[in-house]
């Protein structure tokens, strides 16, 4: 049994709560934040911290930090430096430099986990599209759309993701980064960069909206909207490959808005009639279960337990998709009003 | 739990050609009187999950119950083993079948059922069952659909009967195109296909629904209703029960039927005596034929259409076959 503490008890810490009191290898001992005083009622065994410092000092296994992007770096170090395995929800931090310092000190702690919550590759719809792609059924990868968009909303304005101090960033650190980690699972790395980045409507002192284009080295095209005036929420990905084509459209969230998680499978099929005017036959498959969050927390206790590196969403991973999100920034000369 | 809904433009005319299968049927009604099917018929409970049957219709002499617990539905009495073997391997309208009316419709089955059916499969199998794994088969050959699975996986042929000697080896998959549903004794049938699965192997199934729309609408006029091949049509609640009952868990259920409508409207066609409540006549005879499409995909998303694929996953401990 593993002993986990949580640092931050918002929206999210609240979810990997539930996520660690359901799994049977972790015990939720301990919760830090300053805000809030219910922890108990979570799991009556649990500590309340007012500090992440203070639940660091406690006997722990690991740590979940959930936190504002402010502090995530520093929680992190420190837990390392503490003994502890973590888990970070992304961005890990609010620049380059941020997630640099990780990893170097992650070098320093050979034994112990890191892993970041880039939870969208473990989506259903993601799995099999990059199970179909990786088989090479589908062909060459040649170029990707994506968009990821919400609508901001009352009291968006006032939120703390909209502080460029405390978040860094805007809509495309919080929310687009998924995609770009998305466009690395599909593509690879990307060697060229375009954007547009800017404010269309919210009054904040980070975008609310970026356009970008990206290039891999083998000529393959991402092109990305990340929005948050997107007044219908939006999760679509459209996926282009030499035989054929994957629509990923809606995604099984805990807001239950951006609709039903569909994968669209689609041939180039040009012996037949249909197909020659543009409408191939296509499958459409609907996953009525969201299994990303237990699939992350059942893979980072497996890495702590086995000892085997983390694939999916280690601090490599985290540090290449920041480093995208800061190149969509500097191709447009975007600079968050910090 | 995944499902998934096709859309194209297969049309009951390409699959189902009116004048083979009016030929077809004609040589099934034949062969069941000339091998006398009915002879000796055993009484039985619901074979998916031993509920009472309540008649639902009457078709070519054979009695269709309705499962009055999961909804499936299932010929009873059902005809002996020995005599279902001779109507299958005897028989003009299996010949009929082989000869006829699958060389006639060999394309559009190709492009619709089988490409579809093995890159289902593979997908499957790849992303629950690793590289390479071992594959097997139930039912009649069918060598197109061998070649698409054998460009992947190792495939193995076992008998068209599954309930026949001959196939004791153990997989990591066991495809039954369409062959349980003919299985006089389904409960063995779907025993002997888990027996034949390792631990966490897959059990892939197509075959008619006892839900579907066609069936529900048209009861004995269902066109693609045979009896002595359809004697067991199971409900989702069904296959639950039945493969719990051999430890197995359904993992993926979808009804990718793309017929329903097209054959509900055309038996109203042909039968003006037949009576739909008025709007679902409208819809189904609806001069726009996207609506049609429209009401097929919703009759897909709800698992309401009347061909089934599902996949089942054998249980941990799957016991060593005797």
């Amino acid at each position: 049994m593993y002993r986990v503490g949580i640092i931050g008890f918002g929206r999210i810490g609240r979810r990997r709560a539930a996520l660690v009191n359901a799994h049977p290898r972790l015990e939720l001992t301990a919760v830090a934040d300053p805000y809030v005083q219910d922890a108990a009622a979570v799991s009556p065994s649990c500590t309340w911290h007012r500090s992440g410092a203070d639940l660091l000092r406690q006997d722990l296994h690991a740590v979940f930090v959930c936190t504002p992007f402010a502090v995530t770096t520093d929680l992190v170090v420190d837990a390392l430096k503490a003994g502890k395995h973590v888990f970070a929800e992304k961005p890990p931090g609010r620049c380059v430099a941020d997630i640099e310092r990780i990893r170097d000190v992650e070098a320093l702690f050979p034994g112990l986990t890191v892993k970041f919550g880039f939870n969208h590759r473990e989506h259903d719809s993601v799995r099999m599209s990059e199970s179909l792609i990786s088989s090479g059924e589908l062909g060459r990868l040649m170029w990707m759309r994506g968009t990821y968009g919400k609508a901001g909303g009352p009291g968006y304005e006032g939120d703390w993701r909209s502080d460029p101090d405390i978040a860094g960033g805007g809509i495309l650190l919080d929310q687009g980064i998924h995609m770009l980690d998305l466009f690395r699972v599909f593509a690879g790395e990307f060697a060229e960069i375009k954007s547009f980045v800017g404010q269309a409507f919210w009054k904040v002192g980070v975008e609310d909206n970026a356009f970008a284009l990206l290039r891999s080295a083998d000529g393959c095209v991402a092109m990305l909207h990340s929005s948050a005036t997107h007044w219908n929420h939006t999760f679509r990905l459209e996926i282009y490959l030499t035989e054929g084509y994957l629509v990923l459209d809606g995604f099984l969230t805990g807001s239950q808005t951006y609709g039903r998680e569909t994968l669209v499978i689609g041939r180039r099929d040009w012996n037949d009639v249909d197909s020659a005017r543009g409408r191939p036959r296509e499958e459409r498959y609907y996953f009525d279960e969201d299994q990303s969050w237990e699939r992350e927390v059942d893979d980072f206790v497996r890495c702590i337990s086995t000892g085997s590196p983390v694939v999916n969403g280690n601090s490599l991973d985290a540090q290449r998709a920041m480093e995208l999100v800061m190149r969509v920034y500097a191709d447009d000369g975007w600079r968050a009003a910090r | 739990m995944k499902r998934v809904v096709t859309s194209g433009d297969l049309t009951q005319r390409a699959m189902r050609p009116a004048e083979l299968l009016d030929a077809y049927l004609a040589h099934a009604q034949a062969d069941i009187l000339r091998f006398d099917l009915m002879l000796g018929g055993l009484e039985r409970p619901c074979p998916a999950c031993s509920g009472h049957g309540a008649p639902e219709f009457m078709r070519f002499g054979f009695s269709y119950q309705r499962c009055t617990a999961c909804g499936s539905l299932f010929v009873s009495p059902v005809p002996r083993e020995e005599r279902l073997a001779r109507y299958h391997a005897e028989g003009a309208a299996e010949r009929f079948r082989r000869e006829q009316l699958l060389p006639m419709t060999a394309d559009v089955r190709a492009r619709h059922a089988l490409g579809p059916r093995a890159r289902w499969v593979l997908s499957a199998a790849a992303s629950r069952l690793g590289r390479s794994p071992t594959l097997a088969q139930f039912g009649a050959e069918t060598p197109p659909l061998l070649d698409l699975l054998r460009a992947s996986a190792s495939v193995v042929q076992w008998p068209a009967d599954v309930t026949a000697d001959g196939a004791d080896a153990r997989v990591d998959g066991v495809i039954a195109f369409d062959v349980l549903e003919r299985a006089a004794d389904f409960s063995r049938a779907l025993h002997r296909c888990r027996r034949a699965l390792h631990p966490r192997g897959l059990l892939f199934v197509t075959t008619m629904s006892g839900g579907g729309f066609d069936v529900r609408m048209l009861g004995p006029r269902t066109a693609a209703l045979v009896p002595p091949v359809h004697l067991q049509l199971l409900s989702r609640a069904g296959w639950l029960a039945a493969l719990a009952r051999e430890g197995a868990t359904l993992v993926e259920y979808s009804t990718p039927g793309e017929l329903d409508v097209q054959a509900v409207a055309d038996a109203c066609r042909r039968d003006p005596g037949l009576r739909l409540p008025p709007i679902l006549d409208e819809l189904v005879r609806h001069e726009d034929e996207q609506v049609g499409r429209a009401f097929q995909e919703l009759l897909q998303q709800a698992c309401l259409s009347s061909h089934v694929q599902l996949i089942a996953e054998a249980g941990p401990d799957a016991p060593i076959p005797r």
